[in-house]
């Protein structure tokens, strides 16, 4: 039976929903949403995994730096437009 | 890219992932280092580290791994309590032969690691069997067999030696 997803993950959705084409850093959206790391990264995997979410490295990234990773809605769409994700299985 | 405590202790966490969430580690990293601030670098390494380190897979990883230091420890105790001194000897050096061999599996080279996918990973586990059932054989003498527990425990120091060697032994460049 699916479960209601947690307030964390429907803010970390609602926040993508907001621009869902643009690419957003995990860090970013960890200030936006004040939440801690040890909160935003399970439900990034969770999301990445179920498909609602779409991972890339970023192509170009400063010098000196690691290409860091970006998180979108998957395809860049709201997901009203989409079907109904769900609940996340647990990892 | 900076090498501080926070950036060490997620390097670590890192290394203890498996191959098919190495990603998210890789991920974590590249954000540390875009962040500046010294408090905010080790709260965001400090939750990744925990989320890292408490994901099933990785508990498993780090169980299999922890498999075979155990199972060289029963078996350097197992060996010193022949009695026989050229079969403790014989015994001992073979358990470092191991020792040896699978630390040069952990190196590149003819004996290095395997490939992180499921056939070599059970051809490595294979050939780790075959060595330990040796080693299991000069340990527990034959006429031991039919005492209670001690065909268990040469299960157990088997499949512990199998396992861990082949958790320990996969190719590490994912």
């Amino acid at each position: 039976m699916p479960r209601r997803p947690s307030p964390q993950t429907e803010a970390v959705i609602g926040a993508m929903a907001r621009d869902p084409a643009t690419w957003r850093h995990g860090y970013d959206l960890l200030k936006e949403l004040d939440l801690k790391a040890g909160t935003l990264y399970p439900i990034l995997m969770r999301l990445c995994d179920r498909g609602v979410l779409e991972a890339t490295w970023e192509a170009e990234p400063p010098a000196g730096r690691p290409p860091r990773h970006l998180y979108r809605l998957k395809g860049g769409v709201a997901p009203e437009s989409r079907p109904e994700p769900g609940m996340v299985p647990a990892w | 890219m900076t090498r501080d405590l926070p950036a060490r202790g997620l390097a670590l966490a890192v290394r203890a992932l498996p191959a098919a969430h190495r990603d998210w580690g890789l991920a974590m990293q590249a954000e540390l280092a875009a962040v500046e601030d010294a408090a905010a670098r080790r709260s965001f390494a400090l939750g990744c580290t925990r989320t890292l380190l408490t994901r099933p897979a990785t508990l498993l990883r780090l169980a299999g791994a922890a498999l075979l230091p155990a199972a060289g420890a029963v078996s350097i105790v197992l060996a010193l309590r022949i009695a026989n001194l050229g079969v403790r000897a014989e015994a001992l050096v073979l358990i470092a032969a191991l020792a040896g061999v699978l630390w040069l599996g952990r190196r590149p080279g003819v004996l290095g690691p395997v490939a992180a996918d499921v056939t070599s990973r059970r051809v490595r586990a294979a050939s780790c069997a075959i060595v330990g059932a040796l080693l299991v054989m000069v340990l527990l003498p034959s006429e031991a067999v039919g005492k209670r527990g001690v065909l268990s425990g040469r299960v157990g120091i088997l499949w512990a030696w199998a396992r861990g060697s082949s958790v320990l032994t996969v190719s590490r460049s994912f």
